[in-house]
This record gives C-alpha cells, sequence and structure tokens, in this order.
C-alpha cells in the first residue's frame, strides 16, 4: 500500500507523456489519388442521365410514370387484363396457366398455416411451441458453429 | 463556385485528417483509402448540412472511426477470434519485436522519431492499436472502448497498456518507463 501513491502518480506521468507524444503526432498524408478518386466519382454520378441513378432520385413524372407502368403490368397478370385486346389477354391467360403450380403451392402453405394454427389452439400453451421452436434454431445455431469451427481448424492445419 | 468545387475545397480541408483516423485505426493504407473514399461519398450526401457546420470535423471523425471499427468486425475479429485460440497467453511480447533504438542511446531527429513512432502504431497488433487509438486520439474513456469493442474493460486496459509498452522506444526518454508493473485506474489521459 505504501508503494501505491508514488507508483501511481508515475503511471499517470507516463500516461500523460504518451499521450502527449501521441497526440502531437502530425497529420498522416491522405494519398494523392483519394481526392482525385472521390471527385470522379462524384463528377461521374452528376453526369450519368437520370434513369442510370437511383429511383428515389429520379425526376417527379418519371417516378409517377414508372408507378404508373408497374401498376399496369401487374394488371396485366391479375384482373387488369380487360385495359388489353384480345392477344393481350390470351397471352396473359398462357402465363396465368404456366404459372398454375404457385396456385397448388399457395394452397398448400394455406392447409400447413390452418394446422399449424389449429395445434397452437389445441395446446393452447403459446410458450411449447415457442420454446420448441428455440431450442430447435439453438441446435442449429450449434451445429453450423461446430461445423465452422471443425473447417477453419482442418483448412489452417492443411495450409 | 458550384456544389463540387466547394466540396473539393471542404475535402482539401479534411481529407488527411479523416486518413489519419482511418489509417491509425486500421493499419493499413489500403483500407484506409477505401474507407476514407466512403467516408467523403457519405459526406457529400449530406453536405448541404455539413458545409457550414462548426462540428464537420466531428462528425468525419465518427463516420469514419464507425466505418473501421465495422471494417475490423467484419473482416478481422472473425479469423482473429480462432487464431487466439492458440496464441493469446504464448504469443511473444509484440515489444520485442520491433526494431528501434533504445531509449538512452535515441538520437534521432525529432522529424524521424516522429515517423517511426507513427508506423510502430500502425504495426501494432489489432487488439492493441485499435483501443490506443481510441484512447489517445478518439478521447473515449475505457469503459466506451471496451463497450465498442465487445470486450471487457480489464482487457482494453491491458491491451493499452500492452501497446503503450511496446511504442515505449519511440516515446521521448523524458521519463522512467514503470508501465512493466501494470495499468492504473484512471479513465481519461492527463492533458
Amino acid at each position: 500500500m505504501s508503494n501505491a501513491g508514488p507508483d501511481n502518480d508515475r503511471h499517470r506521468q507516463w500516461e500523460a507523456l504518451a499521450d502527449a507524444e501521441l497526440k502531437g503526432l502530425p497529420l498522416v498524408p491522405a494519398p494523392s489519388g483519394l481526392l482525385a478518386g472521390v471527385m470522379a466519382q462524384l463528377r461521374g454520378r452528376e453526369h450519368r442521365p437520370w434513369w442510370q441513378g437511383v429511383w428515389w432520385e429520379w425526376p417527379f413524372q418519371a417516378k409517377a410514370a414508372s408507378v404508373l407502368l408497374s401498376l399496369v403490368l401487374a394488371g396485366a397478370f391479375g384482373g387488369g387484363n380487360v385495359l388489353f385486346e384480345d392477344r393481350v389477354i390470351s397471352y396473359s391467360d398462357e402465363v396465368t396457366a404456366r404459372f398454375g403450380f404457385a396456385a397448388n403451392l399457395w394452397t398448400m402453405l394455406e392447409s400447413i398455416t390452418s394446422a399449424v394454427v389449429l395445434v397452437w389452439n389445441v395446446l393452447g400453451q403459446p410458450w411449447i411451441l415457442l420454446a420448441g421452436a428455440a431450442v430447435a434454431l439453438l441446435s442449429l445455431a450449434g451445429l453450423c458453429f461446430g461445423l465452422g469451427v471443425v473447417f477453419v481448424r482442418v483448412a489452417g492445419r492443411e495450409t | 463556385m458550384t456544389d463540387l468545387e466547394k466540396f473539393e475545397g471542404f475535402m482539401r480541408n479534411y481529407q488527411d485528417m479523416v486518413f489519419s483516423t482511418a489509417v491509425r485505426l486500421l493499419g493499413n493504407e489500403t483500407e484506409a483509402k477505401d474507407i476514407a473514399q466512403t467516408v467523403f461519398l457519405k459526406a457529400f450526401e449530406a453536405f448541404a448540412g455539413l458545409s457550414q457546420s462548426p462540428t464537420a470535423g466531428g462528425w468525419l471523425k465518427k463516420v469514419a472511426t464507425n466505418l473501421c471499427l465495422n471494417q475490423l468486425s467484419r473482416y478481422r475479429y472473425r479469423w482473429r477470434f480462432f487464431s487466439e485460440m492458440r496464441t493469446e497467453e504464448d504469443a511473444p511480447e509484440y515489444v520485442d519485436t520491433l526494431l528501434g533504438p533504445e531509449p538512452a542511446e535515441c538520437t534521432l531527429d525529432e522529424t524521424e522519431r516522429r515517423a517511426q513512432l507513427e508506423t510502430a502504431l500502425q504495426k501494432l497488433p489489432d487488439a492493441q492499436r485499435v483501443p490506443l487509438v481510441l484512447f489517445h486520439f478518439e478521447d473515449l474513456p475505457y469503459e466506451e472502448i471496451a463497450e465498442e469493442l465487445g470486450v471487457s474493460l480489464s482487457k482494453v486496459k491491458t491491451d493499452i497498456h500492452r501497446g503503450r509498452r511496446a511504442l515505449r522506444k519511440y516515446l521521448r526518454p523524458r521519463l522512467d518507463d514503470p508501465s512493466r508493473t501494470g495499468p492504473t485506474e484512471r479513465s481519461r489521459p492527463v492533458a
């Protein structure tokens, strides 16, 4: 205990010296290419056509037109086919038929969801399901971590 | 004067500061240049507010620091985690691997000594350099550094202590090095 005072003082002095020395270091000059590189990127952005920029930076009219076009295109595959001529409608039907499997998939997903909801209601104990899900997730995370460690060790040994 | 011309002037004023922050945290000039570039591209997006702001320098430093810490955690810590499992305890003191004059025989010119200190700082291992830079250059207290890096307070203190020891050859020999006995308990450097 008797040495704690002087030792601490010397440490403080040492830290203060290190602090002053490090803070006194001059700035590291940026490489000459940094300014040129950033300015070239910014000039490139300035001169590129509006349609190559991000969507939210488009002119208002272009944004409105693109939203309208998207709605029309979406409508072509759904209830909006009345807008089109017969050949467009027939093409739309063709596409709808081609992607008919998606409707089956949707029906299947609906059935699974109903089953899950039913089980949930029957159990009346949502924490059981939550705990089960948590255990399953933790097990999977553990498995991934374990495999990662093994792979890294094997890779490290081979290199 | 266009916005781009104004921004060019702004960048000239701050580029060394941003680059210094990045290179000291990352210890790698190429990565530091990439980070500095990203910082200035972000700065351009916020230039309307930054151009007249007296805290523009602080904003740039903060963004640079955050990007560097993200970079370090994304690309280096994962690997360091595995490598430290076997080398942390047995690794030789980094101080012994640095070349440089002993304080007693230090006859270096001031500019040269500072250049060597800068190089030695950048060559410190990540685990020592990052907390040391955050403490001495960014003025963060130990607690905040520990939180920022996701490590314990004692590890931060030990790493900073080791970092300073590694650099002691390049510090002016005004005092004897008492750092062999361990770090002190203060939380901020004495001005």
